[in-house]
């Protein structure tokens, strides 16, 4: 009511002013009941608009003392927002973001310990790796709460696209990707093509390259062997000009250029395209978008035998953290005990396989059947790598040196200036880039006096296979 | 007769630029009324296979633009209130009272016109919380309204240089003070160059995004619609039609206001500078 | 205007200066209050080693200054900003003057209809507009579909891929939004033509063309000087539109300064530099201000060779 009035009568040029004081103190006075304790959580996981309100109520029902303020940030603004927030220690009860490392949030003294959540017993519930430092655990604490183990790219085919068309094969390797791509070109008459991806997302191109490269060049990205970084690898150019012959045989659609990877989920879904290169939460939004005629096979391999990795790795926002500053703990641990038990089960319910628990443990009905194929991808591709902190803490601050000062550069946007003929010399552009990104980091490490090279040599590292606690004791350092 | 020619051609010029000039409004409104689906997909076709107001729904109570509405409404007018207010008030006394120091303010004014803004919001965010205004709608208000509004102040400056000293005259003859003589006899006159400060302060201030971004952090209910926008765009989806409609509806407080002031404002700049 | 400086104020004068004082006050308090110390710090930032968060205690000196100079992705954002806003500059000041010669016309039926259609993208938020576009210029998009339909091309153009259209794109859609408030600066300019300049050419038996020649443009050149000033110095500043329409693409080649900074300043993967993004930006702030300079500099000398030629505008 009081908001139509103030409308109204907003035309009227001083009053506007009185009556915002009114609304504000409207505001106020819902909030100041005594007993009740009010968390604020902060969310930028896309999906948690969905979960989270659904766990909210279950929460406030049992515990009437408690109530949580979700505040949804917007992915796109989040980055000035934590810096506003962090910048004078303003950050919510709980909060979840891609903005800062776990690294960078602890070193700053931002984020509070989760030990008394996470003992040896209850960890065994989680998948292998979750626990490893740099992942939810700095040194030997765990600060970050784990609801996702992190996510990896793979190919998604239109079943429609094949009907229609009357096309038998699943590309499992490179050839027939091409050989099924054309044959989709010329059958629909233009109308359709083989691949498709998001190539403005900048960060899908680049998991995707880096993934492909490691079959012909398990040294690709980073040599785990000689601690160095190479983005000049065969598997790198190879995997480009893989790319870039699709494109010239129309094997690969050009909408892959110009658009990004939530663009080219609806165009795939509209039989624009027969595959789709994007990651594992796809599955579940081509099923909130109630497109069904879907299956999802790994990424294509050039040889048929050849077997690709990614690293097993959980990235902040496959998390949630709890800020040193709350006042609440009492609350904010009860809270996340409860979430402990019942946030798995209600992601996978939503059709996520990838939750941090092991999803086989965690009895509920699956949306649709692919949801295990997703799993199986992810773990087979996954594997946990020699991470240079585990050894030497000081590494820390040495990645975040050299990360600041790293050539502005990426496989995804070199792949993506090759496609549109932007980068003409492609080794040379690679090699360049790997240069100047190995002097950077160099020049970090000569900066620290806790760090030599040698910290990030790992000689006993087999690629394709896990690297365990196991191995780094082998390394005697 | 040839002019009656021209006229029709001039007309039917205007007519076919006019059309593909607003076409993208065209599109956007009926963007508006598709499936997300059918908006990338139907190319040039801009008529939706059926009207899909959920999306106006949509827009409107889930992405909370109902709220987000009035608080843009509330913002928006209490920074132009004080924008305008203060510029004309500025305007008044370098344009019609030669006190001694007036050289070096309009020269130090004409200066900040290209100082280049802040390119963090992070020190207005910290002052703002200084003050204990940060996450209240006065603290939105105050810092859109900050900054010096180099381009109102001098129009309003050259307008009231213009004015005939007898009026003032006339006025102080019958009684008026300072303050009666600007209120009673000068401000009356001002209205095309206040027209114009008002729509171009408003436009600005309803697109604005970062500072009540920033400013409304902890208090998501206070945020306007230029920031709720971008609820729709997410990394892995993003809900075109659904921002289309959002478009649409935070468009059309703008184009009113212009409509209705639109007869001063080429006034009002012409009557400055003239 | 010229004030004999030694001549003794009277009461009533003095309670002007007074009032006039009381009336700059508050603009002064709101400006200093709350302006300053925000422009003042994102100075000192540059001189910093300062990701966003944490501690300012790494001071650089002018390091950060010495490293955006020796890196090329700078000066490449530093190029396209130059081509942008000439390219801008001179296709929405001269379409805009062509648009307000036409619209200044009294006798034009619907006069206010037409002047608030080409208003309108004005008032739209350009993030919008650069949706929008992005799908009217996107392969299969109404522009290709169009092309496609006249007969003109029969493969589909990729305005945003190739970098020469992709720029041409920006330039043209950049235009589009920003016409309409430019066709309101020449519409003032052309008011302030005094009337009875067109009836004397009139009786002399001039034609609209000459009339066009000899009267009107060279009596806009002063507001135009202005005009291209204030649209240069906002062009320089172009930030939404590329973000939205191109992304910087391809490859860098559309990349803008305020895109560059804003790269650096909200890393969405990496680590942020506020300090660096800060340099970046007081380069920018000082090129503009040289520019300004520049060109005001022109715009003194038009205005004065007008005063000399003893037209009164």
């Amino acid at each position: 009511m009081k908001k139509n009035l103030s409308l109204i009568v907003s035309l009227i040029l001083l009053s506007a002013l009185l009556l915002v004081g009114c609304q504000k103190e409207d505001g106020k006075t819902g909030e100041t009941d005594k007993d009740i304790v009010t968390l604020d959580l902060w969310n930028n996981i896309a999906a948690g608009r969905t979960y989270f309100p659904i766990l909210i109520e279950e929460f406030e029902k049992n515990n009437s003392g408690i109530k949580i303020k979700l505040n949804n940030v917007n992915v796109e603004s989040s980055e000035a927002e934590y810096q506003a927030a962090i910048s004078d220690n303003n950050l919510p009860d709980m909060f979840t973001t891609d903005a800062y490392t776990i690294n960078e949030f602890v070193e700053l003294g931002l984020v509070h310990e989760l030990n008394d959540l996470f003992p040896e017993k209850v960890r065994e519930e989680y998948t292998d790796g979750v626990f490893d430092v740099g992942n939810t655990m700095v040194g030997d604490d765990v600060y970050l709460f784990p609801i996702y183990k992190g996510g990896t790219y793979m190919m998604f085919y239109n079943k429609e696209v094949y009907e229609e068309l009357g096309i038998e094969t699943v590309p499992k390797t490179w050839e027939e990707v091409m050989t099924v791509g054309k044959e989709i070109y010329e059958k629909s008459g233009g109308a359709s093509h083989g691949l498709l991806f998001g190539g403005q997302s900048g960060w899908l191109v680049n998991g995707v390259v880096q993934l492909m490269a490691t079959e012909a060049s398990p040294e690709a990205g980073y040599d785990y062997a000689n601690g160095e970084y190479n983005f000049a690898t065969v598997g790198h150019v190879e995997t480009m000009e893989f790319f870039k012959n699709l494109l010239d045989n129309n094997a690969l659609s050009p909408l892959s250029l110009e658009n990004d990877s939530t663009v080219a989920r609806e165009l795939f879904t509209s039989g624009k395209a027969a595959f789709l290169l994007d990651g594992n939460w796809t599955g579940q939004l081509l099923h909130e978008s109630e497109f069904e005629n879907w299956g999802v096979v790994p990424l294509p391999t050039k040889d048929a035998n050849g077997k690709q990795y990614g690293e097993f790795r959980l990235g902040s926002n496959d998390g949630m953290y709890v800020s040193k500053e709350t006042k609440n703990w009492n609350e904010v641990k009860i809270f996340m005990e409860f979430l402990r038990e019942n946030i798995y089960g209600e992601i996978l319910k939503d059709g996520e396989p990838l939750i941090a628990k092991d999803s086989a443990a965690i009895k509920v009905e699956l949306p649709f059947e692919e949801v295990n194929d997703i799993a199986d991808i992810f773990l087979n591709m996954s594997i946990r790598v020699p991470n240079p902190i585990v050894l030497n803490p000081h590494t820390q601050e040495v990645r975040t040196e050299f990360l600041k000062n790293a050539p502005d550069e990426s496989i995804g946007s070199v792949t993506m200036g090759y496609l549109t003929g932007q980068v003409k010399d492609l080794k040379g552009t690679l090699q360049k880039y790997t240069d100047d990104y190995n002097a950077e980091f160099t020049k970090a490490i000569d900066g620290n006096e806790h760090v030599t090279k040698e910290d990030y040599k790992f000689p006993n590292w087999v690629p394709y296979q896990s690297y365990t606690e196991e191995n780094y004791k082998e390394l005697n350092r | 007769m040839n002019t009656k020619v021209g006229k029709i051609i001039t007309h039917v010029c205007l007519i076919v630029i006019g059309i593909v000039w607003i076409y993208p409004f065209i599109w956007m409104i009926s963007s508006s009324l598709k499936t997300n689906k059918t908006y990338l997909t139907s190319g040039i076709n801009p008529i939706p296979e059926k009207l899909n107001w959920e999306n106006y729904t949509r827009a409107w109570e889930v992405a909370n633009f109902s709220t987000y509405f009035i608080n843009s409404v509330l913002i928006t007018l209490g920074t132009v209130i004080i924008v305008v207010t203060l510029s004309c008030l500025t305007g008044y006394a370098l344009g019609r009272v030669d006190f001694p120091g007036r050289k070096v303010v309009i020269v130090c004014i004409g200066a900040l016109m290209f100082i280049p803004s802040g390119y963090t919001i992070i020190p207005l965010y910290q002052f703002m919380k200084f003050l204990g205004l940060s996450n209240s709608i006065y603290g939105v208000i105050l810092a859109e309204s900050s900054g010096a509004h180099v381009l109102f102040i001098l129009l309003f400056a050259a307008f009231f240089s213009r004015i005939p000293k007898e009026m003032e005259e006339s006025a102080a003859m019958d009684g008026c003070g300072f303050l009666g003589t600007f209120f009673r006899v000068i401000l009356p006159t001002a209205k095309p160059v206040i027209a114009t400060a008002i729509i171009m302060q408003f436009i600005w201030t309803w697109s604005s995004f970062l500072v009540p971004l920033v400013l409304t952090l902890n208090n998501p209910e206070l945020r306007t619609l230029a920031v709720g926008m971008l609820s729709f765009v997410g990394k892995y989806q993003t809900d075109w039609t659904g921002m289309a409609a959002g478009a649409t509806i935070s468009l059309l407080p703008v184009i009113i206001v212009f409509i209705l002031m639109q007869r001063y404002f080429i006034e009002g700049i012409s009557g400055s500078v003239k | 205007m010229k004030v004999g400086k030694r001549r003794k104020v009277n009461k009533q004068t003095r309670n002007r200066y007074i009032w006039a004082y009381i009336f700059i006050l508050p603009q002064f308090i709101v400006f200093f209050g709350l302006s300053l110390y925000p422009i003042i710090m994102s100075y000192v930032y540059s001189f910093y080693d300062w990701t966003g968060i944490g501690p300012l205690n790494k001071f650089v000196g002018f390091s950060n200054y010495i490293s955006v100079f020796k890196e090329e992705k700078f000066w490449n954002a530093f190029k396209n900003t130059f081509i942008y806003t000439a390219g801008f500059t001179m296709v929405s000041v001269s379409a805009a003057l062509v648009l307000a010669l036409i619209l200044n016309n009294p006798k034009l039926k619907g006069i206010g209809i037409y002047r608030t259609i080409y208003f309108l993208p004005v008032v739209t938020t350009t993030a919008i507009i650069g949706i929008i576009m992005k799908n009217i210029f996107g392969n299969q998009g109404l522009i290709n579909e169009a092309l496609k339909i006249i007969g003109v091309i029969d493969q589909a153009v990729p305005w945003l891929i190739n970098p020469v259209t992709a720029m041409i794109v920006l330039i043209i859609v950049g235009s589009w939004k920003e016409i309409g408030i430019i066709m309101i600066y020449w519409l003032t300019g052309l008011q302030m033509i005094p009337r009875e300049l067109y009836e004397a050419a009139h009786i002399d038996g001039a034609g609209y063309w000459q009339t066009l020649r000899h009267i009107t443009l060279p009596l806009l050149a002063p507001i135009g000087a202005t005009i291209i000033l204030l649209t240069t110095v906002s062009s320089m500043h172009v930030f939404d539109l590329v973000k939205t329409l191109t992304g910087g693409g391809p490859y860098y080649s559309t990349e803008t300064l305020e895109l560059y900074i804003y790269r650096f300043a909200f890393a969405s993967d990496g680590i942020s530099q506020v300090g660096y993004a800060s340099t970046v930006g007081v380069i920018l702030g000082l090129t503009v201000f040289i520019i300004s300079l520049g060109l005001g500099w022109v715009v003194m000398r038009v205005n004065k060779s007008r005063a000399d030629a003893g037209v009164q505008g």
